[in-house]
């Protein structure tokens, strides 16, 4: 007898543009793995503000990584906090057998939106002492 | 232990409102505007609309620059550094990867801009204008139908 696979199917009726803005607060310069919340949709923006915060400035140093919270997987791992800024992210697409599709001119468009469907965690490392700041993810969730 | 995230949600209240456009009648002081609220939008911003003649002051010229932010974040949306004649754009960005790092646009990645998104509070300021001139900016954005 095979083996079995047990699938459990999750989705949420459209919200539209939701914005989560994550107030952060490090300890010896880093923030563990926290839930921010359960999100579908495209990653269509993120806003960066170091000086958030009554801690010190979040500086370069600083990484910044989303994970889907049920695999750990990253979603995002930006390692510079740096200043403030508005960014629209995408990641590089893959083959169906998985591997990385490399631009060539018979490749040329490598970089798709990225979509979460799912709760997210949201951790800091090698930021400074308490550094605070803040960080805001928009997802488009559809209608 | 390690610190801490909290989080808050901001969505928009009500239903979306489709196409919205916002008119901002622009009167400078000292050849600026602070930073000033221009209102929430949720959607993308699909428009921009310069007339650098409207209202009763000097007419706004290319050396004007239109800055507009994320009110919370204080995160560049626009940084337009040319008011100029009257015309009307369509802005996009350039993407990042995963990583944050800005995709070149290449022969090989020939579709690195993308709409701008924006979800809250936006605000406009001018720059390097002169005495008191006026002018007029619209911003159009589409908010999708909920």
């Amino acid at each position: 007898m095979a083996g079995t696979i047990t699938a459990t199917t999750f989705a949420a009726k459209g919200r539209g543009l939701v914005r989560a803005n994550c107030a952060m607060t490090c300890v010896a310069g880093a923030i563990a793995a926290a839930g921010i919340g359960t999100f579908f949709g495209r990653l269509v923006a993120i806003g960066y503000d170091p000086v958030a915060g009554g801690g010190a400035t979040m500086t370069t140093t600083a990484d910044i990584l989303l994970t889907d919270a049920w695999t750990g997987a990253p979603i995002i791992s930006d390692l510079d906090m740096g200043t403030a800024r508005w960014e629209r992210p995408t990641v590089a697409i893959v083959d169906a057998a998985g591997a990385a599709v490399t631009p060539a001119t018979t490749a040329p468009n490598c970089n798709r939106d990225i979509f979460v469907a799912g709760p997210l965690n949201l951790a800091v490392a090698n930021a400074t002492t308490t550094d605070t700041g803040l960080v805001s993810f928009v997802f488009d969730g559809g209608n | 232990m390690a610190g801490t995230v909290v989080t808050t949600i901001v969505k928009q209240e009500g239903k979306a409102r489709g196409i919205v456009r916002v008119g901002v009648a622009l009167t400078c002081a000292s050849g600026a505007v602070s930073a000033a609220h221009i209102g929430k939008y949720y959607g993308k911003l699909v428009g921009l609309v310069f007339e650098p003649t409207a209202g009763a002051g000097a007419t706004m010229t290319s050396t004007a620059d239109v800055l507009i932010t994320d009110a919370l974040t204080g995160a560049s949306l626009i940084a337009d550094l040319s008011f100029g004649t009257a015309h009307q754009d369509r802005p996009t960005m350039p993407i990042q990867d995963s990583d944050g790092t800005v995709v070149a646009a290449a022969d090989t990645a020939v579709d690195t801009r993308r709409d701008v998104f924006v979800c809250g509070s936006i605000n406009v300021a001018i720059a390097n204008a002169t005495t008191t001139d006026t002018g007029y900016l619209g911003l159009v954005f589409e908010e999708g139908v909920n």
